[in-house]
């Protein structure tokens, strides 16, 4: 009778959680959960990462440890990932194990330790690498700088903490207990059973996560900005268009028509330059339109110039014509997770003021008015 | 040797026990009268030997003030012992000052060492 009782009570304490679920063939369960506005846009810059990191490891209930070496003898895998929107846990096991992980997902949320000697021990050494990992990469520091100067604060903030202010584990800990609240909190269930979910749920940690919401800070869109960064390596030119979010269906029509990083294989007038292609990252309240083109320095200085007069010289015929391949483009990026909802925009697009980065060899790449 | 997590054990059941800790504390204060290490400066805790890889970790997880404390106080002792003299009563450390702030570190890494070798060892 008691436990009949809690366990009601509780599940009406995790109703403002947000839960998917879809049953799936086969043997397996992807349990995910997304923490909307808690990722690298909120807070101080690399907060969020440091945050993310903390996951899973020691809790008031289990040792970091003791879910490592219990999660492998389940079989079962997790990782967990800083976006500039969220923070996102993934855990992949099998359908029986359902509660074991669910219970392990919500104490991470509701339930982790802080311990400042994991702050010094695991936490700054794995932020420290994947930020390093990360930056091996030209194209990722340009993107990131894109992102800088086209939205300054927010979505401008680094995606990985980069040790550039010294951020204390108090300052994580008040971080994670602001922003895991229960509006802020969707859980996605692959292959698992909806109402034996939902119960799940409510008898575990998550009943325990603060009720209340957390709202993004107001985005601004920065335009005409150019940034040009030495580097060893391979060089890289990157033009970019902070893009409001009614104009996403414009920009990936324009995207499909000029060829896009997502249809690699489809020949596209981008195909034809060498380490060219384009994206538009999406987030909630903004998204990033990118021509990028790489590789070496003489090689990017032709493309970049070629790639701009693509984009300028897009006609109206040519967005029509890709309307199925933007169609085609929005279902290969939309996940379970993340649905994408965008409609195909045919409507002509001026690519106007951009920002600009030149990353490498920046004696050799040519300067934004060049182009 | 025994681990720090049984003797805390043994002094905790001590303590719970009025008549066995009315025995048990005069003969521990009269141990640490005769020890002699506040009037060189030292806490209890300094004493705990760190040369063990558990100890290490302890120490090495200890807040940047008390590390810093800790080395003034063997210095302090080291001083004290090469010109044979003791601190004045009023400089020696007070019986309040005489604070646990290493056991907690070392408990908690023991728990891990103890869970770490419990888990290598299981059988499933």
């Amino acid at each position: 009778m008691l436990s009949r009782v809690s366990a009601r009570s509780l599940s009406t304490a995790t109703k403002s959680i947000k839960v998917a679920a879809r049953d799936a063939p086969g043997a397996l369960t992807t349990l995910s959960v997304v923490v909307n506005n808690a990722g690298s846009k909120t807070g101080k810059s690399g907060v969020a990462h440091l945050a993310a990191k903390f996951n899973f490891l020691n809790t008031g209930s289990k040792s970091a440890l003791r879910f490592t070496r219990e999660s492998e003898l389940l079989g079962g895998v997790f990782s967990t990932n800083v976006t500039r929107d969220a923070i996102v846990l993934n855990t992949q096991f099998l359908k029986e194990d359902l509660p074991y992980y669910v219970e392990a997902l919500g104490s991470v949320l509701t339930n982790t330790s802080f311990r400042p000697h994991e702050f010094t021990e695991v936490v700054l050494p794995a932020a420290k690498a994947e930020y390093e990992a990360a930056h091996a990469s030209n194209a990722f520091t340009a993107v990131e700088s894109l992102h800088e100067l086209s939205f300054r604060k927010g979505l401008g903030n680094p995606l990985y903490y980069d040790g550039t202010t010294k951020i204390s584990v108090d300052e994580v800990a008040q971080f994670a207990s602001d922003a895991y609240k229960q509006s802020n909190v969707s859980i996605f269930a692959s292959g698992a059973n909806p109402e034996d979910l939902d119960t799940f749920i409510g008898e575990s940690s998550f009943a325990y996560l603060a009720s209340g919401s957390t709202s993004a800070a107001p985005v601004e869109l920065f335009k005409g900005k150019e940034s040009r960064i030495r580097a060893a390596g391979e060089s890289g030119a990157f033009i970019g268009v902070p893009v409001k979010t009614s104009e996403f269906g414009k920009y990936e029509t324009l995207s499909a028509a000029i060829g896009s990083s997502v249809l690699a294989g489809a020949p596209s007038p981008l195909s034809k330059i060498a380490g060219a292609s384009s994206f538009l990252y999406k987030y909630q309240d903004a998204g990033l339109f990118v021509v990028s083109v790489t590789g070496s320095a003489a090689e990017v200085a032709q493309g970049i110039k070629q790639a701009k007069k693509v984009v300028d010289s897009v006609s109206t015929t040519d967005l029509t014509n890709a309307t199925k391949a933007t169609q085609l483009s929005v279902a290969l990026q939309s996940t379970f997770e993340s649905p994408l909802d965008i409609k195909a925009d045919a409507s002509p697009v001026k690519l106007g003021e951009f920002n600009y980065v030149a990353i490498g060899d920046v004696d050799v790449l040519p300067y934004a008015n060049e182009l | 040797m025994a681990s720090l997590t049984s003797v805390v054990k043994t002094a905790d059941f001590i303590l719970s026990r009025p008549t066995l800790s009315k025995i048990v504390n005069p003969v521990a204060k009269a141990f640490v009268a005769y020890a002699g290490y506040r009037e060189m400066g030292l806490k209890f805790n300094d004493l705990i030997a760190e040369e063990s890889v558990v100890n290490q970790k302890a120490i090495s997880r200890l807040p940047d003030n008390e590390i810093y404390a800790r080395n003034y106080r063997f210095i302090t002792a080291h001083q004290l012992a090469l010109s044979h003299q003791l601190l004045p009563t009023n400089k020696a450390i007070q019986p309040e000052e005489d604070n646990h702030y290493l056991i907690p570190y070392i408990l908690e890494a023991e728990k891990e060492a103890f869970e770490k070798a419990e888990l290598d060892n299981i059988d499933v």
